[in-house]
């Protein structure tokens, strides 16, 4: 009984056609050693890909890094002078590192200070006014004036104003 | 009789005659300074004359005097039958007003006034239509029964000296504060005891008001013509008890003011716009009337202006700022006053007011009120 060889690695990897495919898992079944085989390759692709994706959260890692650091335009050529140094590797992320981080920085801050901005125009708008706002009233300032008259003792007298209210005699005759 | 004895009498009667002539001008001087200087201060200009060189001695016998004689000026402001014009005069922080009065006053009745403006400054206004008023019959240029109680408790009344109003001979009374600033002078007719002149001063001895009586006619031969009121005060005077309630049901009313000004009454109206407490304050001599509604001022008031008074933006109507308005936790408060610009000031202070937060505060009231509208167990 032959075993599936190369065509194992091709159906993990998804390259089989669907007659071919159809074979090799009836093959599968049947065979001990090459479900083995095929549950060590998957196992092993897994790990790959997850090497992959921290290879991947280290060069974040040293692109960040290299925002942080002076920008200093002979870092970089001291860097490339040096030929088992470490900065060659970083000059190289540092170099394109700003210019891609930037802008989503922007993006951030710009969508923060959007919503701060807005929230205080929010709470400037929704703090002013009174607490309980009430019925508006215009004192029927003439009426006052003649009742205070009476009470001084004082002749009423009637002055100059702007007639304020334009309800000048409106309790008049009040009870 | 020897010559030397008659030598010697006739000197010691000579040496008589002429301290008793000595005593007799020092007398007739006194009387006429008395006189002359009574007479000075009748002619003195009123507006911004600084009251001068007039100033009796505080005794008790001129204290009892001078009440006596206010006392009588204000029972024959009611027991008399007059008709006279007025001239008042205001001088305000920001302006001044002058009117003239017809005034007519039968006995035991109320006065009626009738009103023409001569003119304000600096807004020069034109002469305005008349208007007529009734008054209580108690009081005239000020003097009332019930204000007279109040007097003594603040000032100090003496009687001041002779003077004459308008070819009238009166007598001077004088009205200092306890540190002897002169508040107010009054001239009574000598005749009838009717007030003729008033004057007052605040406390910088700047002349505030000027009320004075020109063509009086006594008795009630000179009231043909008097025109009929058509405006009376508000009678709901509310008493005491009355008060308890309005302050248990939240209306701010304070027994008193600054400037030891004392609620004396307070009446109660029912408008459009709801009820109106009048709340009278006085110390004798100034009265402060605050009117109180419920509600707010609206965000435009023509023909108002809004001004500063101690940090607080009041809207104020007339030149003098007599009349001032403002709103403050769910009350609108009008105050007109008839006292030194100081006093008012201390006044408005004391009231209620809405303070302004301020930016972070007017934010911090904002996020707060968010919140409460973010939150659904609310």
């Amino acid at each position: 009984m032959s075993h599936l060889g190369q065509r194992l690695s091709a159906l993990i990897d998804g390259e089989l056609g669907h007659v071919e495919r159809d074979r090799v898992l009836v093959h599968l079944v049947r065979c001990e050693p090459c479900r083995a085989d095929a549950v060590a390759l998957r196992t092993l692709k897994r790990r790959m890909s997850a090497l992959g994706g921290a290879a991947a959260d280290s060069a974040l890692t040293h692109r960040l890094m290299g925002l942080a650091l002076p920008a200093d335009p002979l870092a970089d050529t001291r860097a490339t002078r040096g030929p088992g140094s470490f900065r060659p590797v970083m000059g190289s992320g540092s170099a394109a590192g700003p210019r891609e981080l930037r802008p989503s920085r922007v993006v951030v801050a710009g969508c923060f200070a959007f919503l701060l901005v807005g929230l205080g125009a929010a709470a400037f708008a929704a703090g002013g006014g009174a607490a309980e706002p009430g019925p508006q009233v215009t004192p029927a300032v003439d009426v006052f004036m003649v009742q205070h008259e009476i009470m001084t003792g004082v002749v009423p007298v009637t002055r100059p104003r702007p007639a304020p209210s334009g309800r000048q005699g409106a309790v008049l005759h009040a009870p | 009789m020897s010559p030397l004895s008659l030598s010697l009498s006739s000197r010691r009667l000579t040496g008589g005659a002429v301290l008793l002539g000595l005593l007799g001008a020092a007398l007739a001087a006194l009387v006429l300074v008395d006189g002359w200087s009574g007479q000075s201060v009748a002619r003195r200009p009123g507006a911004g004359g600084a009251p001068g060189g007039l100033r009796p001695v505080g005794t008790a016998a001129s204290s009892r005097t001078g009440l006596r004689l206010l006392r009588e000026a204000a029972a024959a402001g009611v027991a008399t039958s007059y008709q006279g014009v007025q001239i008042v005069a205001w001088w305000g922080p920001h302006g001044t007003s002058t009117s003239v009065v017809q005034v007519w006053h039968e006995r035991d009745r109320s006065i009626l006034a009738q009103v023409t403006d001569m003119g304000s400054a600096p807004s020069a206004a034109a002469p305005q239509a008349s208007a007529a008023g009734a008054q209580d019959p108690d009081g005239i240029l000020g003097l009332s029964r019930q204000l007279l109680l109040l007097m003594p408790d603040n000032y100090q009344v003496t009687y001041a000296g002779r003077g004459s109003v308008d070819d009238r001979q009166a007598q001077i009374v004088d009205v200092l504060r306890p540190g002897g600033s002169l508040a107010a002078r009054y001239w009574l007719d000598t005749a009838t005891k009717l007030p003729l002149r008033r004057e007052t001063f605040d406390s910088r001895a700047r002349m505030i008001s000027e009320d004075v009586f020109i063509n009086l006619r006594i008795g009630a031969g000179g009231l043909h013509g008097m025109p009929v009121a058509d405006v009376r005060g508000w009678s709901s005077r509310l008493d005491s008890a009355q008060i308890a309630g309005l302050r248990a049901q939240g209306w701010p009313v304070p027994p008193r003011l600054p400037g030891n000004l004392i609620l004396i009454a307070a009446h109660q109206s029912a408008t459009a716009a709801g009820p109106v407490i009048d709340l009278d304050y006085s110390d004798g001599l100034s009265l402060v009337s605050v009117f109180l509604q419920r509600g707010e001022l609206p965000r435009a008031l023509p023909g108002w202006r809004e001004i500063t008074l101690r940090g607080s933006a009041v809207y104020s109507t007339d030149p003098d700022s007599r009349s001032l308005a403002w709103s403050a936790h769910g009350f609108v408060y009008t105050v007109i006053a008839e006292a030194p610009a100081a006093t008012v000031d201390q006044v408005v202070d004391s009231l209620p007011h809405d303070a302004r937060p301020g930016f972070w505060g007017r934010i911090a009231k904002g996020m707060r009120r968010l919140a409460s509208w973010a939150n659904p167990f609310r």
